[in-house]
């Protein structure tokens, strides 16, 4: 075994051992280390680049993603949502004028219908990437011609007088609450799903936390070669390389003060503005359905008592201390806690008017229910109009911060693009030129 | 050395600057909070309570007390009876169905009740009062017609009460005023003449009425469909989903009224005799009301009133016989 082995180990380490002998001897001369220092220099700046790059990629993308696309998309989940709770709901107040229905509340149900459905289309072309998103999609659309089908034959019945219109009403508004609305909830729930998590990458430590490990690692790269310098020349300070070096920091600094900068923006687009968009979303669109309630009851003439339950239901789940005390927490947060009380103090207004009608009804007298609820000059139609108005513009205003804040989630990352490449590409030519330098004094 | 000391420096940086960067973090309970609001259940129908079979039996459910020779007019009326204080208020207050069209319904366009029922109320104030119109009609649901005549709340309720032994012990019934009966309404193309031609076939009524229990019942075994409130019926014929509906022919007279394609076939599947409801306190009522009725069986009025109603969708029978106890 040994004799078997000795040609070839001796052949090996003869020819191998003595280039590393060289290597190493070269190595251990000044303009060895310092080809090495050059090497070191450059291959710091090169890795530091890219990471730095490639984390701003990442939150570029997410904030991007964020800002143009999941929210907006979340947005208008939320309005077909939105639409067709209130279509449903004026549907229903509009039957119980009889059979002349005003102009404005007919014009209202249509208008719900058409939004909705160009929502429908809108996010169907932008649902593709998601199959679950999709499948809603699909499932509202099916079932939105049958609702709207269901909806007119009540309508011709009410006009005629006929009872039986009362029944499809009940049909159409079964539908919509049965398969309709869930459906659309679903896509809510994957719209809202992905904004969080790219709101969570967005707003991740991670990459800021690679960035100035690899900052400070390049730096000691680039310290380290400056002592080394400095013990081999004597000379105290070489300036490109104490120019590369502050490209370095500055480069680092900047990428860290950016991402943050556009990190607290996107968390803020979150906490100011989308946050309050979803929550006033859904709350808008638990009262239409606690509204519906209450008409359906009087559709039904006596056999509404579940839908009596449901406005119970509803407005527990509405709060406070439910969905409005998290309102309430978010419009303190954006200083807009006056606006959020007059909408409270409209929809507690509106409670009341709601246990006059609920009394009404339960003591069989439906023409004045009908007459306190929807009838002309009702207060709770006018507080109902008000609250809408409210939310309405509750949304809009966080709507409007979300905006905001993506601007400036955005603009904070500013050039990094082009300054990035720029100074790190700097960086590595003065380590290069400063140690050229020292090379050329051995020539 | 002073390598290893800017090493330090920029991971302490590094450090207070992560630390920093906390404050921007966010959560997702907002999110969750509204989502699951949103996902609140819709409250379900409750479960109908389901009608059980009379239980007590008596000879002749139908008989009630007989009316005065003559009926006092208005003016004449015993001081201290209650057709006096009635009169005193000025006004007949009657609990009455909203909800059957042709009988007793709101029409939504004049915010009227009006109907069969409802002529017969105001035939009712007319003999009492001198003024058809002086009476104050009160929408009650199925389940308040009896307690509202028990309290007093109402003077009468005129609102499809079937009179039963049962119900006997509650309340004191008036002569029998429209003889209902549990028959099959089909689209008119349909060739079934009876619950026996529907073997297999979906027939409609309303859970947990003792119609339904009868569809159960029936030897021929059509299937039953259950609906919460029986003018779905109406709706699932239409859209196709049963091929019947069995209700009381009240109803099914309403069903044909909204819907000319369809026809009410078969016997009687039971009986319903309708009675006005009074207070077992005020027999003298009772006296007067049948009196009343007596009156419009005889001068052709409740014939005149049923054409009214009724004739476009039903041939006008002969009244029901009235059947006294006394």
């Amino acid at each position: 075994m040994a004799e078997v082995s000795l040609p070839r180990s001796a052949a090996g380490p003869t020819r191998l051992g003595r280039q590393r002998a060289r290597l190493r001897e070269w190595a251990a001369t000044t303009p060895g280390r310092l080809r090495l220092a050059m090497a070191a220099v450059v291959l710091a700046a090169l890795v530091a680049g890219l990471v730095l790059a490639g984390v701003t990629a990442v939150h570029r993308d997410a904030v991007d993603a964020v800002t143009t696309g999941d929210e907006p998309l979340m947005v208008e989940a939320d309005g077909l949502y939105a639409s067709l709770a209130d279509a449903d709901a004026t549907a229903a107040a509009t039957f119980l004028r009889g059979g002349i229905e005003p102009a404005e509340l007919r014009a209202r149900y249509l208008a719900d219908l058409r939004r909705a459905s160009l929502q429908l289309t809108s996010l169907a072309r932008r649902a593709q990437g998601s199959p679950k998103a999709a499948a809603a999609v699909a499932a509202v659309g099916a079932e939105l011609p049958v609702y709207s089908g269901l909806m007119e034959t009540a309508r011709a019945n009410n006009r005629e007088g006929f009872p039986v219109g009362a029944a499809y009403l009940r049909q159409a508004s079964d539908l919509m609450r049965g398969r309709i609305l869930p459906a659309a909830g679903r896509l809510h729930a994957v719209e809202a799903g992905r904004l969080g998590d790219h709101q969570r990458t967005g707003t991740a430590t991670g990459g800021l936390a690679a960035i100035l490990a690899i900052g400070a690692a390049a730096l000691a790269v680039l310290v380290g070669v400056q002592v080394f310098l400095v013990q081999r020349t004597n000379r105290v300070f070489n300036v490109p390389l104490v120019a590369a070096t502050l490209m370095l920091v500055v480069a680092t600094a900047w990428t860290a003060i950016a991402l943050v900068r556009s990190r607290d923006a996107l968390a803020r687009a979150q906490r100011d503005g989308s946050d309050a968009v979803q929550v006033f979303s859904a709350a808008r669109i638990l009262w239409l359905r606690a509204q519906a309630d209450e008409s359906l009851t009087l559709v039904a003439r006596g056999g509404g008592d579940r839908y009596l339950a449901d406005y119970d239901i509803v407005l527990g789940a509405l709060g406070p201390p439910g969905l409005l005390a998290e309102a309430e927490g978010l419009a303190r947060r954006s200083g807009t806690t006056a606006a959020f009380q007059d909408l409270t103090a409209s929809l507690r207004g509106l409670r009341g008017e709601h246990r006059r009608v609920a009394r009404l009804a339960t003591e069989g007298d439906f023409g004045n229910a009908v007459r306190v609820a929807v009838g002309r000059g009702s207060r709770e139609a006018a507080l109902g109009d008000r609250v809408n108005r409210d939310f309405g513009a509750a949304i809009g205003a966080a709507q409007a911060r979300f905006e905001r804040a993506a601007d400036d989630a955005r603009g904070a990352l500013g050039s990094l693009a082009v300054g990035i490449p720029l100074l790190l590409v700097l960086c590595a030519a003065l380590g290069v030129f400063g140690l050229q330098q020292r090379m050329n004094e051995y020539r | 050395m002073s390598a290893r000391r800017t090493i330090a420096l920029g991971l302490a940086a590094a450090t207070a600057a992560l630390g920093a960067a906390g404050c921007g973090s966010t959560s997702d309970q907002a999110q969750w909070t509204a989502h699951a609001a949103l996902a609140t259940p819709v409250a379900s129908a409750p479960a109908a309570a389901a009608s059980t079979a009379p239980t007590v039996r008596c000879a002749h459910p139908t008989a009630s007390l007989r009316p005065p020779a003559t009926l006092p007019p208005p003016g004449a009326l015993r001081r201290g009876s209650f057709m006096a204080r009635i009169r005193r208020r000025g006004r007949l207050i009657a609990g009455v169905d909203q909800n059957t069209l042709l009988f007793g319904y709101l029409r939504p366009s004049t915010a009227r009740i009006e109907g069969f029922e409802i002529d017969l109320v105001h035939e009712v104030a007319r003999a009492l009062l001198g003024d058809p119109n002086a009476v104050e009609l009160k929408a009650l649901t199925t389940a308040q017609r009896l307690p509202a005549v028990q309290s007093g709340a109402v003077d009468i309720v005129v609102d499809a009460v079937t009179i039963t032994c049962d119900r006997r012990r509650q309340v004191a019934f008036s002569t029998v005023y429209y003889h209902a009966g549990q028959r099959v309404l089909v689209p008119s193309s349909s060739r079934a003449r009876s619950l026996a031609d529907l073997r297999g076939k979906r027939v409609c009524a309303t859970k947990g009425s003792t119609t339904i229990q009868r569809i159960e019942r029936d030897p021929a075994k059509p299937v039953p469909y259950g609906v919460d409130q029986r003018t779905d019926c109406l709706v699932a014929l239409q859209e196709g989903r049963v091929a019947a509906i069995s209700s009381d022919d009240a109803i099914l007279l309403g069903f044909k009224a909204q819907d000319p394609n369809t026809k009410i076939v078969g016997p009687r599947l039971a009986d319903e005799p309708y009675g006005m409801a009074i207070n077992r306190g005020h027999p003298e009522f009772v006296r007067f009301v049948n009196g009343v009725l007596a009156r419009l069986r005889d001068d052709g009025r409740w014939k005149t009133i049923h054409r009214r109603w009724l004739g476009p969708f039903a041939p006008t029978p002969a009244p029901p016989r009235p059947s006294y106890s006394d």
